[in-house]
């Protein structure tokens, strides 16, 4: 009798174990869908919604962006475009709300960054050809005209915004919100996902993303891209409400005579900024996270800490040139890097928040 | 209570079947089945990943050539100049994505266990 005790025993084991992995009883529905709209595909996931309520938010999200894409084009006819062509009357003109706020932010963001994210220089921005959604064949701009430009010093400091009047002080400033629109786009989507009730979404433009809430109550997991090579370089996870932004050199350039030219601007040289491959920026605001970003890029291992202090964001990660990861602390405690064995990685000592 | 071979046997092998059952029934395998292709936002294709092919995508700028091959998904070539949609290589778990903004064509792999609920880049 004591084998068949035993055996009883292990198979009892058995039915104890199998029965402790009940599969869940409500699975996760998942919707997602996809627009192209601002220059770029936007994904839109929302988690344990019903279909036809996400659907809708989708398609409530679609004309908001649409919206947006007219209003924010600093060249064709729209809100920002009919800014830009009354600024250098250098006398006061109303603005709408939305820009008005756009307008505040920049401002704020643009003195965080000493001037390293500048939507100011949008005349640069076309000496270049970038404004376009087709990429230029080059050749790149003359110096002459980049310094003739540069000396205008166009700056968001130059505006002036009295309630809804708003005026420059330098005829020269012309107003690009490249660096900030999908950002601030991207919480007006949350923000109306969140106002109809839908908690656990992500909203993913071009890839730069806001995450709220979970996936049933596991955490969103996010994919970094390599900006060198095949894959991701690293992964995060998010549970609660966070942005991920990343400035890269890869997004959008053009090579003439064998030299790469990308699409951003260093405002105190007016080249592309040559020291970085990649910035990323996860904080809870993704306005702050897209110009964050962009700014990291410009300043270049050397000055980002001090911009991502100036600026409050507390996780961040630049790429070099050469493929060193310089990391904040408070995102390397929460990064997982995909083959941390082969990267040349220095955590900072300065970026500490208390 | 000592145990015999014979108990010894017996534990083993419900040792053994209970790990089989566990790799057998609960690891969901992260491998994709399918491939959806988009264009401009609109999803065009939805293709087994099985069936090995080339296709060529048209965009905004001109064809996306894209390799469906044992499971996988690529970019060959896209009208852009950065060529990163071709960079990102093979894709091949549930929730992989690439895309050629410039072109508006990308693709998004379908089914298995997703490894990523969204790629930043």
């Amino acid at each position: 009798m004591p084998h068949s005790r035993l055996v009883l025993s292990v198979f009892f084991l058995i039915f104890l174990t199998l029965s402790g992995c009940e599969a869940p009883k409500k699975p996760v529905t998942i919707f997602e869908e996809q627009m192209m709209v601002m220059g770029t595909i936007v994904n839109v996931t929302i988690a344990n919604e019903e279909q036809k309520k996400s659907e809708k938010a989708f398609h409530d999200l679609l004309t908001d962006f649409k919206y947006m894409q007219a209003a924010w084009n600093p060249w064709k006819k729209g809100s920002l475009a009919r800014i830009n062509q009354l600024l250098p009357m250098q006398s006061g003109f109303s603005v709408g709300p939305a820009l008005k706020d756009m307008v505040e932010r920049s401002v704020d963001l643009e003195q965080k960054s000493q001037g390293l994210f500048n939507p100011a220089i949008g005349k640069l921005v076309k000496l270049w050809q970038f404004h376009q959604d087709e990429m230029p064949a080059g050749p790149p701009p003359g110096d002459e005209q980049i310094r003739e430009i540069l000396s205008a010093n166009p700056k968001m400091s130059d505006l002036k915004l009295e309630g809804l009047t708003l005026l420059s002080n330098n005829p020269d400033v012309v107003l690009d919100f490249g660096g900030f629109a999908k950002g601030y786009a991207v919480n007006k989507a949350i923000d109306h996902l969140k106002a109809i009730g839908i908690e656990n979404a992500i909203v993913n433009a071009g890839g730069d993303l806001r995450a709220i809430g979970s996936k049933g109550g596991a955490p969103w997991v996010i994919g970094i891209r390599n900006p060198r090579a095949e894959g991701v370089i690293a992964s995060l996870k998010i549970n609660g409400d966070e942005s991920v932004f990343t400035s890269g050199d890869y997004e959008r350039f053009y090579d003439y005579q064998g030299k790469r030219f990308h699409h951003i601007l260093d405002p105190r040289t007016g080249y592309p900024a040559d020291l970085s491959s990649s910035a990323t920026v996860v904080h809870n605001d993704a306005a702050v996270a897209d110009a964050a970003a962009t700014a990291l890029f410009v300043a270049g291992p050397e000055k980002w800490e001090e911009i991502a202090k100036n600026m409050g964001v507390a996780q961040a990660m630049l790429i070099d040139k050469t493929g060193h990861i310089f990391i904040s602390p408070a995102l390397k405690r929460r990064i997982s890097f995909t083959d941390e064995k082969s990267l040349k990685i220095t955590v900072s000592d300065k970026l500490t928040f208390k | 209570m000592k145990l015999t071979a014979p108990d010894k046997i017996v534990f083993s092998l419900s040792i053994l079947f209970i790990v089989s059952l566990y790799w057998g029934l609960w690891q969901a395998s992260d491998e994709a089945y399918e491939v959806e292709i988009f264009i401009s936002g609109e999803k065009n294709y939805r293709l087994d990943l099985h069936e090995n092919k080339r296709l060529a995508v048209k965009g905004k700028l001109g064809d996306s050539i894209i390799e469906i091959k044992d499971g996988q998904a690529r970019f060959i070539s896209s009208p852009c100049n950065t060529s990163f949609c071709v960079r990102n290589g093979w894709q091949s778990h549930g929730g992989d994505f690439a895309a050629c903004l410039p072109n508006a064509v990308s693709l998004h792999l379908v089914g298995g266990g997703k490894i990523y609920d969204a790629i930043n880049f």
